[in-house]
């Protein structure tokens, strides 16, 4: 299928009752959970996670999907509103977005967020159109030696990009891949590590290891330091309306934010974060009004939340056709298609065109889904920053331990739940990044496969694993990366952390 | 960095050092594991041990590097110092963690509705202490308004205790 009908048939697949209904009910929840505190995107998706298993692959995932970039929206929104970024891909949004707010903008910056949102998914949504063809055709070339380097150095690529220590960030990863290796493994049936009992033989869960590292130890950083922010303005509709002078500011603001977004996305570590730091200083570059930024430019609202949603959706393309998730979030949508049985792969767009290509045309249809409904929304998702909370927080609390338990009906997972709220809260104040445990955990598996497939087929030769010049390649860069990271570490002290996690 | 104290490591750098040690002791239980209970298998036609004693392996090395990162290098005069609550702060948290812990342990015994209810109670009360006219409201609303979507609505299987 060439691109062009194959976004044709992925916007028949996306427009279908129930899959529009996924979309918005994803994108929906998405925002509550981006503008919310306590429950960031990947505790989010995880509690959604267990429901998706019922629906049709396509369909969770396009629901999925929705939470993403709904929570992408949410976050900007309490950024404009009340100097709270909901995430941290929208920390640079906060500079400005909450300056204009100050001087009566808040609507115009809102309107800006949501119609750069839209901007960057049709550009992007064109780019995905161009590169996955191509990047699946390599890829179809590539043999388990070279998937088998191309997830390892993936994984360390992405420890490092995250920031902080690099063996700090290592300890991370290694700890997600042993606890991976835990219950019956994939190629002999053996049971591993599960000490005779029922429920480890099954392998650890995902849901209760991502809520607990990601929503319940949130919640503890919530409750040490309750601080009442400002209440949020109450924006009325017709402010929505950006002036022609704003408008003017914004288009080229978008595009350049898009383009570097995109390009920045298809890289592997958390590029939607990334490229919103990288497009606020390109904005501030560029423009004629320097004196502006920080003080309610809106080319500084514009161009990085482009670049978010433009980064978040080229990111799609090296998870669905690689299968390499560059973030947390990406490695439970991975895992979502992992349950159903459905490997992630150059193959997929042949082999599922409906999932590869009805996600990306949702993604679209999303966006404007988002644009029409929320910037009516607006006062609603503002009233949700009132709810109190000595209500929010019992509620979340309550949806954990629903949620984990909910996944395969077991009280063992609760344990599961808390012990990792109480790990990723010790991990969080020692300075130990997440985001790595929770990728090593979905791609554990896989690694352990295409590495006993690779010696496998090579009869046991350990010279299989560089034996292509993909896999040298791509082991070069793992090399260098480490090389680079070691020699930093030594010179002074590894790198202030950029984002802590996803 | 803040309060480097007579041995030389700030409060985070000893976390850190602890959280080393036990990444150590959690790798040797593990390859003993693997060494002992796992099929090895031959190169040819690798066994279920073959790639926990790679990860063992690599759990061994991290670990090490957390440790000696603590105790060779010199710490980053970037970092922040550890930042733990304290006083009534202090309190809520811990309050606040009982609690989970609780709910997990007590759903088993009590069922899903009790534990809700009694929890919902505590949370409320830790996060906003008041008037226990209002806390028992709050709370009970929350629980009947989880109880009626989870159950009643959505029809999800929760666990029942010995006296629901």
């Amino acid at each position: 299928m060439d691109p062009i009908n194959g976004m044709l048939y992925g916007l028949s697949v996306a427009v279908t009752p129930v899959n529009l209904v996924a979309a918005l009910v994803g994108a929906l929840l998405g925002t509550a959970i981006g503008v919310l505190p306590g429950l960031g995107p990947v505790a989010g998706a995880a509690l959604v996670l267990p429901v998706t298993y019922t629906m049709p692959p396509v369909t969770g995932l396009i629901a999925l999907a929705g939470i993403f970039y709904g929570a992408m929206y949410g976050g900007s929104t309490t950024s404009i509103l009340v100097n709270i970024p909901g995430e941290t891909a929208s920390v640079m949004t906060c500079i400005d977005g909450y300056e204009m707010t100050k001087r009566g903008r808040a609507g115009a910056a809102l309107a800006v967020v949501a119609i750069g949102s839209f901007v960057a998914g049709t550009l992007s949504v064109i780019g995905v159109m161009l590169f996955s063809p191509v990047l699946s055709n390599i890829a179809l070339s590539f043999g388990s030696a070279d998937f088998f380097a191309l997830t390892t150095v993936g994984l360390i690529v992405l420890s490092r990009v995250t920031g902080g220590s690099f063996a700090r960030a290592m300890f991370s990863t290694v700890f997600g891949l042993l606890m991976a290796t835990v219950g019956m493994e994939g190629t002999t049936g053996v049971r591993r590590f599960d000490f005779d009992m029922l429920e480890l033989s099954q392998g650890i869960e995902i849901v209760p290891v991502a809520v607990g590292l990601f929503g319940i130890s949130e919640m503890f950083f919530v409750v040490e330091d309750i601080v009442t922010g400002p209440k949020p303005l109450v924006v009325k509709l017709r402010e929505l309306f950006p002036t022609r002078e704003e408008w003017a500011r914004s288009l080229p603001a978008w595009v350049r934010g898009t383009i570097l977004g995109f390009s920045m996305g298809l890289l592997p570590g958390p590029m939607n974060v990334l490229s919103t730091f990288a497009s606020y200083r390109v904005e501030k570059a560029v423009s004629k009004r320097r004196e502006e930024f920080g003080h309610g430019a809106i080319e500084g609202v514009a161009g990085p939340e482009a670049a978010n949603n433009a980064a978040a959706t080229a990111q799609f393309v090296p998870l669905l056709v690689l299968g390499l998730p560059f973030s947390a979030m990406l490695a439970l949508l991975l895992a979502a298609l992992m349950i159903k049985g459905i490997q992630p792969g150059p193959l997929l767009i042949v082999q599922h065109p409906e999932i590869f290509w009805g996600v990306m045309a949702s993604m679209y249809v999303g966006n404007v889904m988002l644009l029409v409904l929320n910037l009516p929304l607006v006062g609603l998702w503002a009233s949700l920053l009132r709810v109190p909370l000595q209500i929010l927080l019992p509620c979340i609390v309550l949806y954990a331990m629903i949620g984990a338990y909910s996944v395969r009906n077991s009280e063992f997972d609760l344990y599961v739940l808390v012990l990792f709220g109480i790990i990723g809260y010790v991990m969080r104040k020692l300075d130990f990044d997440l985001a790595p445990m929770i990728l090593a955990v979905v791609l554990g598996p896989m690694i352990e496969k295409y590495m006993r497939q690779s010696l496998f087929l090579a009869r046991g030769d350990l010279g299989v694993f560089l034996s292509t010049p993909i896999s040298r390649a791509i082991w070069g860069v793992g090399v260098l990366v480490i090389l680079i990271a070691g020699l930093r570490g030594l010179r002074a002290g590894a790198p202030a952390p950029v984002a802590a996690e996803d | 960095m803040r309060s480097r104290n007579r041995a030389g490591l700030s409060r985070k750098g000893k976390g850190q050092l602890a959280i080393g040690i036990l990444g150590l002791l959690l790798s040797v239980g593990y390859l003993q594991q693997t060494a002992t209970t796992l099929p090895v298998g031959s190169l040819s036609a690798p066994g279920a041990a073959i790639y926990p004693f790679v990860v063992g392996g690599l759990m061994v090395l991290v670990s090490l590097g957390v440790v000696l990162e603590r105790l060779v290098l010199p710490p980053d005069p970037r970092e922040r110092p550890l930042a733990l609550p304290r006083g009534a702060d202090r309190r809520r948290l811990l309050g606040v963690v009982g609690t989970v812990v609780a709910y997990a342990v007590l759903v088993n015994l009590l069922g899903f509705l009790w534990t809700t209810v009694l929890s919902s109670l505590a949370l409320v009360h830790l996060i906003k202490p008041g008037s226990w006219r209002r806390t028992v409201i709050t709370a009970l609303a929350i629980s009947l308004s989880t109880y009626v979507l989870f159950v009643t609505i959505l029809d999800v299987p929760l666990p029942r205790g010995y006296f629901w």
